[in-house]
């Protein structure tokens, strides 16, 4: 039998393989009981040294942890893809959002079940499964931000405004571990939905709407706590929320 | 402050590292290279705190790299990307941080050694097997492990396992082959797999 060598099975462990390799030593595993005892004390290693944890640790990679923090950290994430998708554009129904970018806001935290299929998903071949799946996680993916942004809304309007700068900072934390052409698009995103120079809101809020149609009911009250988020984190001169141009999308008001 | 929070936000989004490094080598931009220390000095620390086994040391030494990274901004050519540039400089500066206390203590306590402090470590943690389990006891006792390990090997350990890097960009940071980190990767696994052996009996899968 030919058994692969100490150092393909280090690549192995650490998932640095190609995924046709990775599925072929995974093969040669069932059948081979010699590395398998082999790998079997490398990981027990590999347990050991998760033990070492550094006081206030907090891994630029984040766990897969349910837990009021990292909600809010992933409602935080999600509200500024949303945002950023709307203002270059991207998150439509014809054109799948970036994956990477989602990826990264997905695994900070999503109950357990819907998790393991979303990423399932993502690490599919994205070219023809994503175009088929893409309406399916876009589904899934608004129903779950709802539910969360809706704790995160309650947190933050209890709030003072120093909070949210501290959640915006952590946000940054998280995103500064996404790579740097995905960087690039969100910077121009950014650029456009800068809070000082959003002139009209209701353009944003017609997006929603779009969305909301897509994903039915759902949606609506998505649109309304994003909202509520927008109002609060306006800077300098507060702008009161008014309800009723919410639904009056024709409205367009002068700043 | 809270505009200025979306301008922060802009400004980490629209500055690659290299092209902030660019600016620091150019133009002397202080805000630039502000940037790339707001970036990255959370992630320095860590690595030195694991890379010196002293959390506290780490702090310091992480200065140390960014000083080190401006004063010899011009070295910087862009062939290797900043992460990997700044990987190595922080590698560096631990590396020259352990000479520095090796030389101070050279002379006393000559049976100090790594292999020494991991044993003595170990036999007060047999002597109540509560300890063992007990959380700080073990992380300990990996810590010790590890600082068992040759240079070479502890390095790659802490590159791979703790900060994740792949083991490309690892041969890129210590500029070895690719083939040798995934070899010296397998040692340390095995030859920690010897040191943590009695304590890892105690599991039971």
């Amino acid at each position: 039998m030919n058994h692969p060598n100490r150092e393909e099975w280090m690549a192995y462990l650490y998932k640095d393989l190609g995924r046709k390799r990775q599925a072929e030593l995974k093969e040669h595993l069932k059948q081979c009981s010699q590395c398998q005892a082999e790998t079997s004390a490398w990981r027990s290693v590999m347990r050991e040294l998760d033990r070492w944890k550094l006081p206030q640790e907090h891994k630029a990679v984040p766990r897969l942890r349910w837990n009021i923090k990292w909600a809010t950290r992933w409602a935080a994430a999600a509200v500024v893809l949303i945002f950023a998708g709307y203002a270059v554009g991207r998150v439509t129904v014809a054109s799948p959002p970036d994956m990477e970018q989602l990826q990264l806001a997905l695994e900070t935290s999503l109950e357990p079940a819907i998790r393991q299929k979303v990423i399932e998903e993502l690490n599919r071949d994205w070219g023809l499964a994503l175009a088929n799946s893409y309406l399916r996680l876009k589904d899934e993916l608004s129903g779950q931000f709802r539910r969360e942004l809706n704790a995160y809304t309650l947190h933050t309007l209890a709030a003072s405004n120093a909070v949210t700068n501290e959640l915006l900072t952590e946000l940054i934390e998280a995103i500064n571990t996404a790579q740097a052409q995905d960087r690039r698009w969100v910077a121009a995103a950014l650029e456009q939905v800068e809070w000082n120079r959003l002139r009209d809101k209701s353009q944003f809020i017609n997006g929603l709407e779009v969305l909301a149609a897509e994903t039915g009911d759902e949606l609506q009250r998505t649109k309304q706590d994003l909202a509520h988020l927008l109002v609060y984190t306006q800077p300098g001169d507060l702008v009161p929320y008014e309800s009723e141009n919410l639904n009056n999308s024709n409205e367009r008001s002068e700043k | 402050m809270r505009a200025s929070v979306f301008s922060y936000l802009s400004d980490l989004f629209s500055l690659s590292d290299e092209q902030a490094m660019l600016r620091v080598q150019k133009e002397n931009d202080s805000h630039a290279f502000a940037l790339l220390v707001r970036r990255w000095q959370g992630r320095i620390q860590r690595l030195c705190a694991r890379l010196t086994g002293d959390v506290h040391r780490a702090e310091d030494i992480a200065q140390e790299v960014f000083m080190r990274v401006y004063a010899h901004r011009n070295d910087y050519r862009g062939e290797a990307s900043f992460a990997t540039y700044l990987r190595r400089i922080a590698l560096n500066a631990c590396y020259d941080e352990q000479r520095r206390l090796k030389r101070r203590n050279e002379g006393s306590l000559k049976h100090n050694n790594s292999e020494n402090t991991f044993n003595a470590a170990l036999e007060a943690s047999t002597l109540s097997p509560e300890m063992v389990a007990a959380k700080q006891e073990r992380a300990e006792l990996v810590r010790k492990a590890l600082f068992r390990l040759a240079d070479q090997y502890r390095q790659v350990v802490i590159l791979r396992h703790y900060e994740g890097l792949r083991f490309r960009e690892i041969a890129q940071v210590l500029d070895v082959p690719q083939g040798t980190v995934q070899s010296r990767m397998a040692e340390a696994l095995t030859q920690l797999g010897r040191f943590l052996k009695p304590i890892m009996k105690e599991e039971t899968h």
